[in-house]
């Protein structure tokens, strides 16, 4: 009878041990096609590891930073977490993030990554994660209605401007963006100020002056950027855009699968970024990391088998990223579909928003400079000074 | 009160009886205070801890940086400083006050009036009371996601029914326009308000009896005199308890705020709430966020302790 019992403690006892190692997993993914992606991949990594089971918590993404400030208050930072790349390095400032860069100086793909990504995961010399995928924003556009009015697709700011001009009518901009008081807001803004040869470093010199005066000549002299953009996340504008009131839009390549939901009645294609002299885009993308005092080791297990090409090619395409390693990004998948395509062109002439651990700071400020210009509350150059004598103390 | 078994004998032994009596009243004491103490741990815990450390973290220059290292530095009252002289932390005390005055104004008259109203008994009545109710239920961030629509500068609604009216020439940028946004998001919180108001108010109508009425239309007096002499005094405690309690909730109020303009365009629709959110989490500075929340904390605590006293003036009555 002992011996019975015995036996049946050691059996469940074995049985305990062999049971699957339990990894949290944040993102903020909650829907789309990035969730699918999501899905998708820790379906297949745990299919490959039967031992591993991760669980996945999707939280909005306005509220994944603060989320993450609490974990690591509280040290109930997840073993797994995908963090937007301007935010990277101000978690890692935090604490929040574990060190990987003895794991990363002994991978072999250590140096198939482009620059502008790779350098949002780095803090002060030490690795703190790895990239995802990237995108970026370009121009889309309804292309009944350029032809209707006889007017090509815009490839300089003064071309943008009299495109715009041309396409308003009483119920439709011509051009609509994201001018809102958040991240979207900066994500927008930013390649104006880089596409005339610009950045923040010089924020208060003629470039910046240049890209406010531009936008608050279409918004309140021109009228055709609508007042209402003030208010207005990028899916805000793309519905617009669905909706036929606007003909030309900012945005990023997330929103094709809602484009393609939608089937809409006109034509809609995506072109490069018009600028003043420097072709250019903003990086967008996600990157991986571990959270501080987490399964640090089962953590990279995880990251360097999502990341490897063959894992992360399927990923990239249901999601719609591009990708950021050279091994990955060589595939003809991503110059197949023309409008992958342009993403992909725009990716490799993207800058990246790797300003220090400020960066949320600095693009609040960037923000309520170019929305105090739009509301008439401050001269281009005004403006710009004021960011200045507030931005340049934040930079690294 | 017991009698004592040995009363008869209480000459012989008078220290016995008080003895046992003051035993009596020492364990009644400890009982009384042992209710107590479930919610004061409570109070302690969840609240006292963390106003306390909040308070304490409003005297340091707490970043992101050194959050978890406890590294902060002391630095006194420097961040009171800071956000006093910070216009945009001014201009938020100013619209705080424009949206709660604004708010709770409209919300108790309208309130008052829809009360007054449902007082009667008419058919449906007590339906139509119903529906404001369930008005009152629907989540907030729901209610602002469809004004934010309604709103909308280019295809809401609104503009369009106060242009087909001929009130407004152009469409109105409700949240791009400084001059409006704060208005349109006081109408919101009106709307949302107006059931709470009109639920407590009609209670505390209906707990004035017939029988005044009644004399005094015996008496010949008008409906604008019965409500100056016996509904509005009558109603006066509620009227004060509900004023006060709106007063709390709405200065404290982000919720609607940060579903319609998230306190732009340009910081100009800021509350104290908003922005001491956007600062603590948008911005990782705490030290800052913590002195704004905590002067808030003092005026809400001053506005409660007056309503704490006009309570222990009604019981003394």
């Amino acid at each position: 009878m002992f011996r019975l019992l015995f036996l049946l403690v050691t059996l469940w006892s074995l049985s305990a041990t062999s049971a699957q190692t339990v990894l949290q997993w944040w993102d903020y993914y909650t829907d789309g096609a990035n969730n699918q992606a999501m899905q998708d991949l820790i379906a297949r990594y745990e299919a490959a590891h039967p031992d591993v089971d991760i669980e996945r918590t999707s939280i909005g993404f306005g509220d994944l930073k603060s989320r993450i400030i609490q974990a690591a208050a509280t040290g109930t930072m997840p073993d797994i977490v995908i963090v937007d790349n301007p935010d990277h390095q101000a978690m890692a400032a935090q604490g929040a993030l574990a060190d990987l860069t003895d794991y990363i100086a002994a991978w072999e793909a250590n140096d198939q990554y482009f620059d502008g990504p790779w350098s949002s995961t780095v803090y002060n010399g030490r690795n703190y994660g790895i990239p995802y995928g990237s995108n970026a924003t370009a121009l889309y556009y309804n292309e009944d209605v350029l032809t209707e009015a006889g007017i090509d697709v815009p490839e300089t700011w003064d071309e943008l401007r009299a495109a715009a001009q041309a396409l308003t009518t009483d119920t439709r901009s011509g051009f609509c963006l994201s001018m809102i008081n958040t991240e979207e807001g900066t994500f927008t803004y930013l390649p104006f100020l880089w596409g005339n040869g610009g950045d923040i470093p010089d924020i208060g010199g003629e470039a910046n002056i240049e890209a406010l005066t531009l936008l608050n000549t279409m918004m309140n002299e021109d009228d055709s950027v609508s007042r209402a953009a003030l208010n207005w996340g990028q899916g805000e504008v793309n519905n617009q855009f669905m909706a036929g009131q606007c003909a030309m839009m900012i945005n990023g390549p997330w929103q094709i699968p809602n484009l393609e939901a939608a089937d809409l009645d006109f034509t809609w294609r995506v072109a490069d970024w018009p600028n003043n002299g420097t072709p250019t885009s903003i990086l967008g993308g996600e990157n991986f990391a571990a959270g501080a005092g987490g399964d640090t080791d089962a953590a990279w297990q995880v990251i360097s088998w999502v990341t490897a090409p063959e894992n992360l090619l399927p990923t990239l395409q249901i999601s719609g990223y591009i990708a950021n390693r050279a091994d990955v990004a060589s595939n003809d998948v991503f110059q197949e579909d023309p409008v992958i395509a342009t993403f992909a062109d725009q990716v490799a002439v993207a800058k990246a928003r790797a300003y220090g651990e400020n960066y949320p700071q600095i693009s609040e400020e960037i923000m309520n400079m170019v929305q105090s210009v739009m509301i008439g509350a401050r001269t281009p150059e005004q403006a710009a000074e004021a960011a200045a004598a507030t931005i340049m103390p934040l930079l690294p | 009160m017991r009698e004592t078994p040995h009363a008869g004998r209480a000459e012989v032994r008078p220290a016995q009886p008080s003895q046992r009596a003051s035993k009596r009243r020492v364990t009644a004491r400890w009982v009384h205070y042992s209710f107590v103490l479930p919610a004061a741990l409570f109070l302690l815990v969840f609240i006292a801890y963390p106003v306390l450390f909040n308070l304490r973290m409003s005297f340091q220059d707490v970043r992101a940086a050194n959050l978890l290292n406890g590294g902060a530095a002391w630095v006194g009252l420097d961040n009171y400083r800071t956000i006093l002289a910070n216009p945009v932390f001014q201009q938020a005390v100013r619209n705080t006050l424009l949206f709660t005055g604004g708010s709770v104004v409209f919300q108790l008259s309208l309130g008052l009036l829809l009360a007054l109203f449902y007082n009667l008994t008419f058919p449906g009545s007590r339906v139509m009371r119903g529906l404001y109710l369930i008005a009152w239920t629907i989540p907030v961030i729901v209610v602002a996601a469809i004004f934010r629509w309604l709103f909308d500068g280019q295809v809401g609604v609104i503009n369009y029914w106060l242009q087909n009216l001929s009130l407004i020439d152009d469409n109105v940028f409700w949240f791009s326009d400084p001059n409006v946004a704060l208005g349109a998001i006081v109408f919101i919180n009106i709307w949302l308000g107006i059931p709470f108001n009109m639920a407590l108010l009609l209670a505390g109508l209906q707990g004035i009896p017939k029988e005044f009425y009644e004399a005094a239309e015996i008496d010949g007096a008008s409906v604008p005199q019965r409500f100056a002499f016996i509904t509005f005094p009558l109603l006066r405690p509620a009227l004060f308890a509900v004023l006060l309690l709106g007063l709390i909730y709405t200065f404290k109020v982000f919720d609607v705020v940060w579903a319609t303009t998230q306190g732009g365009p340009f910081n100009t629709t800021h509350l104290v709430a908003t922005l001491a959110f956007r600062t603590i989490f948008g911005q990782f500075q705490f030290g800052t966020g913590a002195a704004m929340l905590n002067l808030l904390f003092v005026v809400l605590f001053a506005v409660s302790l007056l309503y704490l006293w006009t309570l222990r003036n009604e019981e003394v009555n």
